[in-house]
């Protein structure tokens, strides 16, 4: 269940607002596959959407626009239900925020193991590779989950008649979530 | 139910018995899905998401074939083919089978699951409609009480196929609509369609989501709380991905919708995971029970679906 505490822990994350000690232990359960990491990351998942539509096309860095342009092609995060109560706050300094939190989360390993790359310097493909392999250490609880539905609609009758209709919650779930 | 051959094709809605109008409507739709050729464009809506995809179904030699593919976002596709359903899922590089003939099958059911089934539904018949350029005739398997789900449903009437249904929460509101945009009835279909058209290499991962019949025995909890008018339909194990333990599927229905038990043992590579969500029409609620994580869902209120789980028990 996601709760406040949670939502107030990212909203201080992307806002800036935390020390360093926090950061790296808000960061480390982030990156990590725990359930708390995951939940953090729906939270963290639905500040960058906010980001995302408020800022619309106005992304003038052109690594942050490389990144953006990547992570568009990435699995999306099961996303839960989001808080309102801090949308006005977070606005354009979120998305960047959000961008940079992105990175360093997945450069942390890049990074360490090619100690002379600076991020500037990357390519879309470097980016790319290191996208994948962080996307590696993330839990396959969505894959799990899609296993579940998928068995359950081959024998459910919701009403869509049709066998691979029936499975269209399967394959929306995969790229869409919680509600 | 689903699976089964049902023979009759056009059924007309006047010749239906009021004992087994709503078994009847199923049926009518079911049989019309399986051996009617049909293309088209349908929509999937589920509270604020709407995605748009391509269907091609035809029947032939008596088997489906059948190809779906989802026109917006990642292009995902569904493929029946020799019997065969697999997902396609680019975004995840995953692909999950599951061989048709192999599955137990969706138990036929009984006389008294007839009565049971009309005792928790009423079937209404609605205003004539139009849908996708067809004329449709609407009807509403109302459920008698709070503890399951309606459905609306647009059927065409010469056909009986599908066109339009909409799953409504124990509130009346809409949860999920399957709609129809364009359609073609007949033999005009392009079959070019049925092809796959992901590519998909080794570097995809493979569920092969296999079924076995399996036995009450292997169930290792009981229930103190069944879901009125459902009753347990399927016991199966299930093997997912390679190397994986076998999972315990149990099913429940009461003839229109379904709940699904998913059993695993919990070991050291699995966590376990506990709460309930909601997608569209269909709610999940995980528990953990001993050595056990469950994993329930089904087109039920999410607190029904919680009650029902919380009513399982380690057997003594």
């Amino acid at each position: 269940m996601v709760g406040g505490d949670m939502s107030d822990t990212i909203s201080a994350l992307v806002d800036d607002e935390l020390g360093q000690n926090q950061i790296v232990q808000t960061v480390d359960t982030l990156l990590s596959d725990t359930a708390q990491g995951m939940e953090q990351r729906l939270y963290y998942s639905a500040y960058c959407l906010i980001g995302d539509a408020l800022r619309g096309d106005a992304l003038g860095q052109p690594l942050a626009g490389r990144v953006a342009l990547l992570l568009a092609d990435e699995p999306t995060l099961l996303c839960s239900k989001t808080s309102r109560k801090q949308w006005p706050v977070l606005a354009l300094a979120a998305s960047v925020a959000c961008i940079a939190l992105i990175l360093g989360m997945v450069l942390k390993q890049e990074i360490q193991s090619r100690p002379n790359l600076a991020a500037e310097t990357l390519t879309a493909g470097e980016l790319a590779s290191a996208l994948s392999a962080s996307a590696v250490q993330t839990p396959d609880i969505s894959n799990d989950m899609v296993d579940y539905v998928f068995a359950h609609q081959s024998y459910s009758q919701a009403g869509y008649a049709a066998s691979t209709a029936n499975q269209i919650r399967t394959i929306s779930m995969a790229t869409g979530g919680r509600e | 139910m689903k699976r089964v051959v049902f023979g009759v094709l056009l059924l007309a809605a006047a010749s239906w018995s009021n004992a087994a109008e709503p078994l009847q409507l199923l049926k009518n739709i079911t049989a019309a899905a399986e051996k009617i050729n049909y293309s088209g464009v349908f929509v999937y809506q589920r509270g604020n998401s709407t995605e748009t995809s391509r269907i091609v179904h035809v029947w032939e030699n008596g088997q489906e074939s059948e190809r779906l593919q989802v026109l917006d976002g990642s292009p995902r596709e569904v493929v029946l083919e020799n019997q065969e359903l697999k997902c396609i899922l680019p975004e995840s590089h995953l692909v999950v089978v599951e061989g048709k003939s192999k599955k137990p099958g969706f138990p036929q059911l009984s006389v008294n699951e007839i009565d049971s089934l009309n005792g928790f539904y009423v079937l209404k018949r609605g205003q004539p409609s139009r849908v996708a350029d067809f004329d449709a005739q609407m009807y509403v398997l109302e459920p008698r009480d709070k503890l399951r789900f309606g459905r609306q449903f647009w059927i065409e009437p010469a056909s009986s196929l599908l066109l339009k249904s909409t799953l409504l929460d124990e509130k009346g509101d809409v949860r999920e609509t399957f709609a129809f945009t364009e359609l073609k009835i007949g033999n005009a279909v392009d079959r070019n369609f049925l092809k796959q058209g992901v590519k998909v290499d080794a570097t995809w991962r493979v569920h092969m989501a296999q079924a076995r019949p399996a036995s009450g025995d292997d169930v290792p909890w009981k229930t103190s709380y069944v879901i009125p008018g459902f009753s347990q339909v399927s016991i199966m194990k299930r093997t997912m991905r390679p190397n994986s333990p076998e999972l315990l599927h149990v099913l429940y229905s009461d003839g229109v919708a379904s709940v699904s038990v998913f059993t695993r043992t919990i070991n050291k590579s699995s966590r376990p995971e506990k709460g309930g969500f909601g997608m569209g029409g269909m709610n999940i609620y995980r528990r953990v029970l001993g050595d056990w994580q469950l994993v329930l869902m089904g087109d039920v209120p999410a607190s029904v679906l919680k009650q029902f789980g919380d009513g399982i028990e380690v057997k003594p």
